[in-house]
């Protein structure tokens, strides 16, 4: 059976074709975790490694049960379990993991780039699982997916994705698909937060949330990371909740009615959303999380060649 | 005995002679440079130099040449080998060595070692606060009285105003000039290329333009209170070249260098694929700046070309972007890039060289960068329109790090002579004749 090996490095750079096909894809994978017996034998045999080298609990959770619903031999390897800590480079630790013949590497990084880096010295298929600040791009395609069911279409939508967007891998993998595929998407944040020539990804900018967020069909608030208080990125979390969160009020007032509400998680309650909007009737943030599991297993099927060989 | 360099295209542009001539050697300096057929006596060696151009040796004012302290790198005989491959003469060497140049023992044997290898000249530029801190001066005549022929603190510039006031001056009684590598610490932070489109897309740290642009306009001001001899270098930005125009203006006593990969190089390259490479200091800038500093560099705003030859090996490159120590060869490559800009069409060949020669031996005072009679014979003869392929394998460097391996840069080292002496030809790069 010859099977095609693909990466998954960015979305950016990913056909538009190949963004929809993944959401089709993974449209018919969302059927598989409601059924009784939630596994499927597409990637017996197939080995998938999850190498995590930045703390991650939903990702790599979501990897880790979406290679066992396709069948897959799974592997897990942190950078606190990991030879990282006694000063192997990433290089040494890819191509150690390499030597065992692996057919897939997730890779979570906290360095942009990464995940190139190993494409260029592995045979392995690479899935980004989030690199430093520049990608994420299953994330990308959950939230795509998520909005596709909810209001049947991407094009033409208006999005806002509010927050820190200088610092989010998941607004540039966000940006990247939902206006390749012909959403309107604005970011906002304060100026320490909107990286220069963001408008290039395919978006506008505004840092007035409550202009961000009027005639909105869906909002996407992003995490906001409290260490960068000490960066003088923004004077307070008061401040910061105050300008850029999303309460219920804010949302009544300046949004539509039947405005959606996205966050990426871990939300920082009560910082840029506050929980009677994060566990309201507008917030799809769980519908988020179950799509991440069908998305991760069209991609890994994907990356392993899976179209070719069916 | 003497060695008459005959047949080529002299061209020296700080004397102005262009044209077919011979370029006699006597002992270790130039015994003179006639447009007419001099003939040889039975004695005398000759270099065949038709259809090449023959230059002063080339001085450069940034490079990092790993010893002390980085051997796995570079060192002084594999740097200054790699140097007179490229035409190289005179090779000002950064302080930022292992220990820090910062005292008499360590200018000396940089200084020693290059006598003992006996190819480029090496000029240690010592640092101007210990340790490169940035907070205490150093002993700046002592430097001197051991073969320092600037103050610097490496690839850094001295953060506090008033520390560098003192330092330059200070430096005006040793007369020295003082080397500052321009980039605000802070506003630079963690970034590892320029801020801009680029690095927004990538998900990269960032140095601003401006963070070089602040530190410019402060020595210029600084220099221009103390009277100072300052020297910028390797500028990467529009706003360096602008400031420096006006400071020009005023009277300000300011030089300034650039390195030959950022006339080329903009920060789109890093897109491509993450290549460490890249990874460089000042950073790779978009190319409304490249334009700015070529522009600058054939208006004579910009003295001199230097290699900004900065080892690195795998170990500091085969990681993350992030990660990765900055930095790129130069010394084989600067002739090279400088010559794309003639075919370009931006320089002259007389301009391109005197960037090369004349150009920044006068930001050090230096008694090089002229085809003279009595001047050091420090001469290269190189062929322009023959192309060379940069192979890791031929490189003299012991280390590879640039991101133009495998591509073909014009312009060929034929012979190059350090005080008369043949430190490198062509046809065997290990034999010396002496």
């Amino acid at each position: 059976m010859e099977r095609r090996r693909r990466h998954l490095l960015d979305l950016a750079s990913l056909p538009t074709g190949e963004i929809e096909h993944l959401l089709d894809l993974a449209e018919s994978f969302t059927d598989i975790s409601r059924r009784r017996i939630k596994k499927v034998p597409t990637l017996r045999g197939m080995t998938v490694v999850n190498l995590f080298m930045e703390a991650s609990t939903r990702t790599r959770v979501s990897f880790e049960l979406a290679a066992k619903r396709l069948s897959a031999d799974t592997l897990n390897l942190s950078s606190s379990g990991s030879s990282t800590s006694k000063g192997e480079t990433l290089l040494d630790t890819a191509r150690n993991l390499g030597a065992m013949r692996p057919d897939i590497i997730v890779l979570r990084h906290r360095h942009s780039g990464a995940p190139h880096f190993l494409s260029r010295n592995l045979d392995a298929a690479i899935v980004n699982a989030g690199d430093g600040w520049h990608e994420h791009p299953t994330q990308g395609l959950l939230d795509c997916l998520t909005i596709r069911q909810h209001l049947k279409k991407i094009e033409g939508l208006r999005v806002a994705i509010i927050g820190d967007i200088a610092h989010s891998r998941v607004a540039r993998s966000g940006i990247t698909a939902l206006s390749r595929l012909g959403a309107e998407v604005v970011v906002c944040g304060p100026p320490t937060m909107v990286p220069p020539g963001i408008e290039t990804l395919g978006c506008t900018v505004t840092f007035d949330r409550d202009e961000a967020i009027a005639d909105a069909d869906v909002v996407m608030m992003l995490r906001i990371q409290k260490e960068r208080l000490g960066e003088e990125l923004f004077p307070s979390e008061r401040e910061y909740a105050r300008r850029y969160g999303l309460s219920r009020a804010v949302l009544e007032r300046a949004a539509r009615p039947d405005a959606l509400v996205m966050h990426p998680g871990p939300v920082n309650r009560g910082v840029e959303l506050d929980p009677d909007v994060a566990d309201g009737p507008q917030s799809i943030i769980l519908d988020q999380v179950a799509n991440g599991l069908a998305v991760r297993m069209a991609v890994l099927y994907h990356c392993a060649g899976g179209e070719a060989a069916a | 005995m003497r060695t008459f360099i005959r047949g080529g295209r002299v061209l020296c542009p700080a004397t102005g002679f262009d044209g077919t001539g011979t370029v006699v050697v006597e002992g270790d300096r130039i015994a003179g440079v006639h447009a007419d057929n001099v003939e040889p006596g039975p004695e005398d060696r000759v270099i065949d130099a038709r259809g090449r151009v023959v230059a002063p040796g080339f001085v450069d004012l940034h490079a990092h040449l790993g010893e002390p302290g980085e051997e796995h790198k570079e060192d002084i005989a594999s740097g200054a080998l790699a140097a007179v491959k490229g035409g190289f003469t005179s090779v000002a060497v950064a302080s930022a060595t292992e220990p820090v140049n910062d005292a008499r023992a360590v200018t000396e044997l940089l200084a020693t070692r290059g006598r003992a290898v006996g190819k480029a000249r090496i000029l240690p530029v010592a640092a101007i606060t210990r340790g490169g801190r940035g907070e205490r001066l150093t002993e700046m005549f002592d430097l001197r009285d051991g073969g320092a022929v600037a103050l610097g603190d490496g690839a850094r510039s001295v953060a506090d105003a008033g520390v560098l006031r003192r330092a330059m001056e200070y430096a005006r009684a040793v007369g020295l000039p003082v080397f500052e590598h321009p980039e605000d610490a802070r506003l630079a932070g963690a970034g590892v290329m320029h801020e801009g489109t680029v690095s927004t897309r990538l998900g990269l740290a960032g140095v601003p333009a401006a963070a070089e642009d602040v530190v410019v306009m402060r020595d210029l001001a600084i220099a221009e209170h103390t009277g100072a001899r300052l020297h910028l270098g390797p500028v990467s930005t529009r706003g360096a070249v602008r400031a420096l125009r006006a400071a020009r203006e005023a009277g300000v006593r300011v030089t300034c260098a650039v390195s030959a990969a950022h006339l080329h190089l903009t920060d789109e390259a890093v897109a491509e694929a993450y290549d460490t490479n890249l990874r460089v200091r000042p950073p790779l800038r978009p190319a409304e700046h490249v334009d700015a500093l070529r522009a600058a560099l054939a208006d004579g705003t910009i003295d001199a070309v230097a290699s900004g030859h900065h080892p690195q090996s795998p170990v500091e490159k085969q990681v993350e972007f992030d990660l990765a120590e900055p930095g790129m060869i130069g010394l084989e490559l600067a002739l090279g890039l400088v010559l794309r800009l003639v075919q370009a069409g931006v320089l002259t060949l007389a301009t391109a060289i005197e960037r090369l020669s004349a150009g920044p031996a006068r930001v050090l005072g230096l008694d090089a960068g002229r085809l003279a009679a009595g001047a050091p014979a420090d001469v290269v003869v190189f062929d322009p329109d023959a192309r060379v392929r940069i192979e890791a394998a031929a490189l003299a460097s012991r280390s590879r790090n640039t991101p133009f391996l495998g591509q073909a840069l014009p312009g060929k080292v034929d012979v190059t002579l350090v005080g008369g002496r043949v430190v490198y030809s062509a046809e065997s790069a290990t034999e010396v004749w002496r």
